[in-house]
Order: structure tokens, then C-alpha cells, then sequence
């Protein structure tokens, strides 16, 4: 076991952070009257995921649209249509993976709002390391550069199976961008004379943002909303369906691949163009 | 016709944001340009929008087809519009100003924020999501980070490194409310949580109160925050200072609103009709009552002119938020003239005193001496500045303080004690902003040589001062437009039912 | 059962990689047991029918902000003081 200190300050912090965790399970053990969180999903007809599951969101607002009395009766009064894996076409959401038709479709701007969320902070990481002096990249030993050789199209194959399969399975843009960056990461740490170029990478970056946001346009050209789904969604869990979740989540994993592996070479080495 | 076309006021500066760093490559003065360019053209759509709203009342803007409580969609009320199109003219000015410094490598990348300031500020204003406004919440906390520290020196960074943490710590606090809120009633969209908020247990809703009031906190600058905050101005840019000062406040007194008056909003009479809660309000309202004793110790115990400023727009933010916890018509059109007020002068002041200091080895009050002889553009810009701040009569912030003590004296309850820390508060800005302005006069050279002019510095200052002096010699308009402000954020019931659909709650 | 055990021994093994991380002298120590609580955290979440997040948790916990930390340490010092 390696030393350890403990000092007054780390012991009123474990104190504060306490008192709030205690705080924050505090609303578990409420017994008050009225709505309060519960382990079991008592709530689920009252929810609104419930029908992202059901995929007949619009059934549901054209429910309530129609008819004219009370707005929760008019929810729950919504039919339920059968979504059945490998028959059913042309659903309102093409992906099979409920993830993904939630975060891709239903929530699809908050998605582009995460995306930008990243892009800010690799822009803050590159506006802060500018005046830094770059560190000097050192020649790993024989074994190290080898087996990262070996290793990292592995690496880089299972980041883009992730993305491009997102549709149907776990997975998708971001989490296949983050392996792909490890792959990125682990080259150039082990081989000093790997030629990394950054100015390459951004422009890959911010192209792919650039024809994200385009196409989120082109749905409210073609759709008359941002983001709507213009692009035929074919047969659900079909390798070739919801043709643009596809090509989204494949832009997405290129940009944040790119993103993640700038901004970290950018703390190893300091920032600079090429 | 339908009004998605709206959220191109938030597509339009992402777009550009994305393709900045493309055009860059070319010729880095592109970008500063487009900046200039885009911020007009969102500044004339959203003018454009708020008359279409003027006349047809709350309009929603759905996102991906999905209509709400299902989808993400914008509201577009006037009071967003308002305080939306103020903060595109602040952000113009300032913009402005960032266009007239000499091109360097971090250029695109300024521009690249800038663009993401913008289109983080549209999307908080906008939306109808808590999720998604917690989203742009991030957006706008790491913009505004990366901006302070862009000088990068040892107080820059320092500032830089405290607004990070407290904002970190108060978007964990967001989102745990927001989660809370997800877990409890199982949706996002502002309008169905505020129709349904009273069915919450009452722990929960405490819970989520105070969630809520600590992500908050940080961000408007208040009590236990101030003295942190303030640092975060001192080490910034100056065009940085403009936007924090002015654009930021204005989109955290926006969030705070939302939070707090169109969520936690109880049934008072019928079912219909929302108020929050008397407890509630006096805590906001001794909170900022604290806030602005604090911070006005603080501005007058300071010399660095940047760290005076910071400190009475940390106690115009408190004066705001008091008028805010009072909550009837009057107090929030008293509100949206001291928000008016704050962020229109609060730019000015910035702008015209770093002319002021230019040249000066310490930027203290000592660099003021003599301004008048070496500056007499940006002295009188301050002068006028400075004056709005302290509600100087036939000012903006004569009209925003004399209503906001007027309703403070008719509310009920402790309101009326309070007011009294609203009327030192003003002595004591009269005292510290007249101190300023004595200097301004006083030279002990005969000779003084007058600094170079900067006219891109000029003509930012003269368009806000134009809008200023607009609103504050034409009262029948400006009362118009924040008497309907205020009668929309009074009227949470129409957000409500224009959103969901729900023609007959009523 | 099985599960249980398991899930025991996740907790446990959260909760002292967590309290090792702030109470160690040594700042690279503090990072690698951060990644092993982030390890741990991700089969948690597999465990309970989130194979999304446990993979996100996984490259981005694991892999990406241990590295960044350890470029951290790397710029500044190792021991804390």
C-alpha cells in the first residue's frame, strides 16, 4: 500500500460531500403525500418514454390534437401498435436499437447540443495549450511500438463497428469515436515517429459538423422541420435501414474520433498546426 | 405557415461555428467577418419574429417532427424575443470590437467561440426543453471559460479556473434536479413539469428547489458567489468583459426565471393560475437582499476600476432578482428596465474605461485622473454610463429603480423592510460611480496628450448608447414593450396551453 | 446469487478505489485507481441492462480521462504536497 495523507481540509470535504450525498438520497425515503421517485416504475403510463418504446409518438399527439377533453386521458387512450423486430417497415423510427431512436431521433438536437458541447471544450483545451511549451515525445521501447502496432486496427475496427452497427446494436457515435481516439492515443504514445497531423484531423472534424448540421437543415427544407427524418427508414433491423441515423451516427463517430484524438495530442505534445 | 424556421437562429451560428475553422485556412480575417454578418442577420430575424409574436401571441417551433410533450421544440414568447434580441445587440457591439484587433493564430478560435456564445445564448433563451436547456447551459459555462481565459496570464487563468469549478458544480446541480424532475413526472418539456409540478411529494419539490437555486446561484453572480465570480473579470479581455457582463447576465436572469417562475409555480385560487410560493420568494428575496450589501462593500472597497464594475453588476443582478421574488406586474416590468439598464450601461462602462486606462501601468482608479483631457469621447461615454447605473433621472435606471421601489412598498409582507437595502444599495453606487467621475476631472498636468482614437471602440459604444438614449427619452415605448414583456411572463397559463396544445384548459 | 456476489464485490471495490483516489499521497496512484472505479462503474451498468452506457463509460471513463489525467500529472508534479 502505497503512503497516504489525510488532512483537516480533506476531512471537511468528506464531510460536505456527506451531508450532501445523505441530502441527495433523502427524496428515496420520502413518505409525504403526492408524486415522489420510486424504484419500481409505477409512473410508466404517465410517461412520455413510454411511448418513444411503443414508437407511436405521433399516434399519441394526434390523440391528444383530437380530442378535446382532459390532456392525460387523452394519452393513455392511445393504441398500441405492434412493433415486431425484422417485419415491421416504415415505422416512425427506423433504428431496432431503443437508444438510438432516442437519442438520434426523438432527442436529436440535444444530440447535436452534446456534440458541440465536445467541439467547445477541445477548442478551449487548443486556446489553452497554445503558449505551452510542447513536451518532447520519447522513443518507447521495441515491445511497446510493436504490439501497438498489432494492436491498434483492432482497436480502430471495433471503434467503427460500433458506429456503423449503432442502429442495431448498443453502441453509436460517440462511444466509437472514443475507441477510436484510444487506437490514436495508444500510436502516439508508443511510436515517437508516428506523423501526426492535427490540421488534417480538424478539417475532417469540422467538415463532418458541417454536413451534421447541413443535413439537420435539409430536414427542414424538405420536412418543414430541423432534424426530421427525410430519408426512408426500410424494414426494422435490417442492416441497410433508417438510412440517415446511419449516416449521422457515422459523421458523428468520424468527428468525435477526431476531436478526441487532437485534443489529446494536444495535452501530450502542446498545441500547434502540423 | 409554420414557425420551425425559428431555430435557424440557433443553426445559423453553429453552421458557421463548424465552418470557420475551413474558411480559416484561407484568410483568417473570414470568420471575424461572417461573425459581424450572421449576428446581424440573427438580430433582424429575431426583431422580425418578435413583431410576428407581438400580434399572434406564444408561438411554438417544433424540432424533428415531433410535436411536444414528445419532442424537443422552441417556445417563442416576447419575453424571450426581448431579452433575445438585446443580447444579439450586445454581442454585436462587442464583436465589434473583437473585428478591430489585429489578426493573430488564436483568431479563428475566438471567432469559433464567439459564434458558439451565440448560438448557446439563442438556444437557452429558446427552448422548451429543460434537457436541452441544460445542454446549452454547459455550452454557454465552457464559452464563457474559454473566453476569460483567453489572456492568459496568472489572474486570467485564476478567474478562469474558479468560474469552471462553480459552474461545473452548478450544472451536477442541474442535472440532478433535472433527473429528479425526469424520475418523478417522466418528461422534459418545461410547459408539461410546470402544469404538473404541484403533484410533487413536497420533499421532492424542496429537493428540487434547492438544486435548482445552487446551479443558479453561481451563474447570477449572487451571495455566496460574488466574491469568486468577480475574479473572472478582472483578468479578461475586453470585449470578454462586455459579453460577461452584459450577455451573460442577462441569459442567467432569463434561466432563473424559467426555473423558477414557470416550473415551480403552485395553483394559487384554480388550477390554472401559478404563483411560487411565499417561502420561496423570501428566500430569493434575502438572498439578493444579502447579495447586494455584500457586493456593494465589496465595489466600495476596491480600487481596480474592472473588480468596481464586476461588483455593482454583481448588485444590480441582486436588485434584479429582489425584484424578480416580489413577483407581481409591476416588479418584473421594474425588472426588465433594470435588465435593460444593466446590460446596455454595464457594456459601456466596460468599453469606455479600458479607453480610458489605455496606456496606464496599473489599472486602478489613480488611471482615471485626467480622462477628460486625454479622452473625451470615452469620458463622457463613461459619464453617461455611469450615470444610467446610479438612475440618474431621465435615465433607464431612474425608471427601473423608482418602479422597482414602488412595488417593493405596495407588496405585502417583508418586502417593504427590504427596500430599504435597495435605497443604500443606490447611495452607495452613487458614491463609488462619483468617485469615478471626479477623477475623470481632475488632471495635475497642464499638458495632457490626448490617446489615439479607436474608432471601432467608438462606434460599438455609440450604437448601444443610441439604443440607450432611444429607450430613455421615448417612455411611452419603452413601457409598451416591457409592459408586454411582462404581462407574457406573467402569464404562465398561455405558455402552458399554446405548447401542449390544449386550447381549453381554462 | 451469483449476481449478488458479484455485485458486492463491485460496490466494495467502487467505493475503495474512490476513497484510495482521494486519500493517496502519490497523484498517479489517484489516476489509476479513478480507471479502476471507472472500470467497475461500467460493469455495473452491464449489469444493469445498459450495454450503451457501460460502453461509453468504459472508452471514455477508462481509457480517455485516465490518460488525460496522466498527462496532467506528466506537465506538473507527481507527489501532492
Amino acid at each position: 500500500m502505497r503512503e497516504t495523507s489525510f488532512n483537516t481540509g480533506k476531512f471537511f470535504a468528506l464531510i460536505i460531500v456527506a451531508v450532501l450525498g445523505i441530502f441527495m438520497i433523502s427524496p428515496f425515503f420520502d413518505t409525504g403525500s403526492g408524486k415522489k421517485i420510486s424504484p419500481r416504475l409505477e409512473n410508466l403510463k404517465d410517461r412520455v418514454s413510454l411511448h418513444y418504446g411503443l414508437k407511436n409518438v405521433n399516434d399519441a399527439s394526434k390523440n391528444i390534437e383530437e380530442c378535446q377533453g382532459d390532456y392525460y386521458t387523452c394519452r393513455e387512450g392511445v393504441k398500441c401498435n405492434n412493433v415486431i423486430y425484422k417485419e415491421t417497415a416504415d415505422a416512425e423510427t427506423g433504428p431496432a436499437n431503443l437508444v438510438t431512436s432516442i437519442v438520434l431521433d426523438y432527442r436529436a438536437f440535444d444530440t447535436l447540443g452534446e456534440i458541440t458541447v465536445l467541439f467547445i471544450s477541445i477548442l478551449g483545451v487548443a486556446l489553452l495549450m497554445t503558449g505551452f511549451p510542447a513536451l518532447p515525445v520519447k522513443n518507447e521501447s521495441m515491445i511497446q511500438s510493436a504490439g501497438a502496432k498489432f494492436l491498434v486496427p483492432i482497436i480502430m475496427l471495433v471503434g467503427i463497428y460500433i458506429f456503423l452497427h449503432g442502429h442495431l446494436t448498443p453502441g453509436g457515435g460517440f462511444p466509437g469515436g472514443a475507441v477510436i481516439a484510444t487506437g490514436f492515443l495508444l500510436m502516439f504514445m508508443t511510436s515517437g515517429d508516428y506523423n501526426f497531423r492535427s490540421r488534417r484531423f480538424k478539417t475532417v472534424e469540422t467538415a463532418a459538423g458541417t454536413i451534421i448540421v447541413a443535413l439537420a437543415i435539409a430536414g427542414l427544407i424538405f420536412k418543414d422541420s430541423f432534424f426530421a427524418n427525410f430519408l426512408p427508414n426500410g424494414r426494422l433491423g435490417d442492416l441497410f435501414s433508417s438510412f440517415l441515423i446511419v449516416i449521422i451516427y457515422s459523421l458523428i463517430g468520424i468527428k468525435v474520433g477526431s476531436e478526441l484524438s487532437v485534443g489529446l495530442r494536444n495535452l501530450y505534445t502542446g498545441e500547434k498546426d502540423d | 405557415m409554420s414557425y420551425n424556421s425559428a431555430i435557424l437562429l440557433i443553426a445559423a451560428p453553429l453552421l458557421m461555428a463548424f465552418l470557420s475553422f475551413i474558411l480559416g485556412i484561407f484568410n483568417k480575417r473570414i470568420p471575424a467577418i461572417l461573425l459581424v454578418l450572421t449576428l446581424s442577420f440573427n438580430f433582424y430575424f429575431s426583431t422580425y419574429l418578435l413583431t410576428l409574436v407581438s400580434s399572434k401571441g406564444v408561438l411554438v417551433s417544433v424540432i424533428s417532427g415531433f410535436e411536444p410533450p414528445f419532442g424537443i421544440n422552441l417556445v417563442l414568447t416576447y419575453f424571450s424575443l426581448l431579452l433575445l434580441s438585446l443580447i444579439y445587440l450586445i454581442i454585436l457591439s462587442a464583436s465589434v470590437v473583437f473585428v478591430s484587433k489585429k489578426t493573430d493564430e488564436n483568431t479563428v478560435k475566438v471567432a469559433t467561440l464567439l459564434f458558439l456564445f451565440t448560438a448557446a445564448a439563442s438556444g437557452l433563451l429558446l427552448t422548451g426543453d429543460i434537457f436541452n436547456m441544460f445542454v446549452f447551459f454547459e455550452i454557454f459555462a465552457v464559452a464563457n471559460i474559454s473566453l476569460i481565459s483567453l489572456k492568459k496570464n496568472k489572474t486570467s487563468l485564476k478567474g478562469s479556473f474558479k468560474y469552471l469549478l462553480l459552474s461545473s458544480i452548478g450544472s451536477a446541480f442541474l442535472l440532478f434536479g433535472i433527473g429528479m424532475i425526469y424520475g418523478t413526472l417522466g418528461t422534459l418539456n418545461i410547459a408539461e413539469i410546470g402544469l404538473r409540478f404541484y403533484e410533487l411529494s413536497p420533499l421532492t419539490g424542496a429537493f428540487i428547489f434547492i438544486m435548482f437555486l445552487g446551479a443558479i446561484l453561481s451563474e447570477t453572480e449572487t451571495f455566496p458567489f460574488n466574491f469568486w465570480i468577480t475574479d473572472s473579470y478582472k483578468g479578461a479581455r475586453n470585449f470578454v468583459n462586455i459579453l460577461l457582463g452584459s450577455a451573460s447576465s442577462v441569459a442567467a436572469l432569463y434561466i432563473f426565471f424559467r426555473l423558477f417562475f414557470t416550473i415551480i409555480g403552485y395553483p394559487i385560487n384554480n388550477r390554472y393560475e401559478f404563483l411560487i410560493s411565499m417561502d420561496a420568494r423570501l428566500i430569493i428575496a434575502l438572498i439578493s437582499a444579502i447579495s447586494v450589501i455584500v457586493s456593494e462593500i465589496g465595489a466600495l472597497s476596491s480600487k481596480s476600476v474592472k473588480r468596481i464594475l464586476a461588483f455593482s453588476s454583481a448588485s444590480q443582478m441582486g436588485m434584479i432578482l429582489f425584484a424578480f421574488s416580489i413577483s407581481d406586474f409591476n416588479s418584473f416590468s421594474a425588472a426588465l428596465t433594470l435588465i435593460f439598464n444593466l446590460s446596455l450601461s454595464k457594456a459601456i462602462l466596460f468599453l469606455s474605461s479600458h479607453e480610458i486606462m489605455k496606456g496606464a501601468k496599473e489599472k486602478n482608479i489613480e488611471s482615471f485622473t485626467g480622462g477628460l483631457g486625454r479622452n473625451p469621447v470615452f469620458s463622457a461615454l463613461f459619464i453617461f454610463g455611469s450615470l444610467s447605473m446610479v438612475g440618474f433621472p431621465l435615465t433607464l435606471g431612474f425608471y427601473g429603480k423608482i418602479s422597482l421601489v414602488a412595488s417593493a412598498v405596495s407588496a405585502s409582507g417583508y418586502f417593504s423592510i427590504l427596500v430599504f437595502v435597495i435605497l443604500l444599495a443606490s447611495a452607495a453606487e452613487l458614491f463609488y460611480y462619483f468617485r469615478l467621475m471626479h477623477k475623470l476631472f481632475v488632471s495635475e498636468q497642464n499638458h495632457t496628450e490626448k490617446t489615439k482614437m479607436n474608432w471601432f471602440y467608438a462606434a460599438s459604444g455609440s450604437l448601444l448608447l443610441a439604443v440607450m438614449i432611444i429607450l430613455a427619452l421615448m417612455p411611452k415605448f419603452t413601457e409598451r414593450i416591457v409592459s408586454s414583456a411582462a404581462g407574457d411572463m406573467m402569464d404562465k397559463t398561455t405558455y402552458i396551453e399554446r405548447v401542449l396544445k390544449a386550447e381549453d384548459l381554462k | 446469487m451469483l449476481l449478488l456476489i458479484m455485485f458486492i464485490f463491485l460496490f466494495i471495490l467502487i467505493f475503495l478505489s474512490a476513497l484510495f483516489a482521494v486519500l493517496a499521497k502519490d497523484l498517479l496512484f489517484c489516476v489509476i485507481s479513478l480507471g479502476v472505479m471507472s472500470l467497475a462503474t461500467s460493469i455495473v451498468f452491464f449489469i444493469l441492462n445498459a450495454p450503451d452506457v457501460a460502453i461509453t463509460e468504459a472508452s471514455v471513463g477508462a481509457a480517455l480521462t485516465t490518460a488525460i489525467y496522466v498527462f496532467g500529472v506528466r506537465r506538473t508534479e507527481r507527489e501532492e504536497k
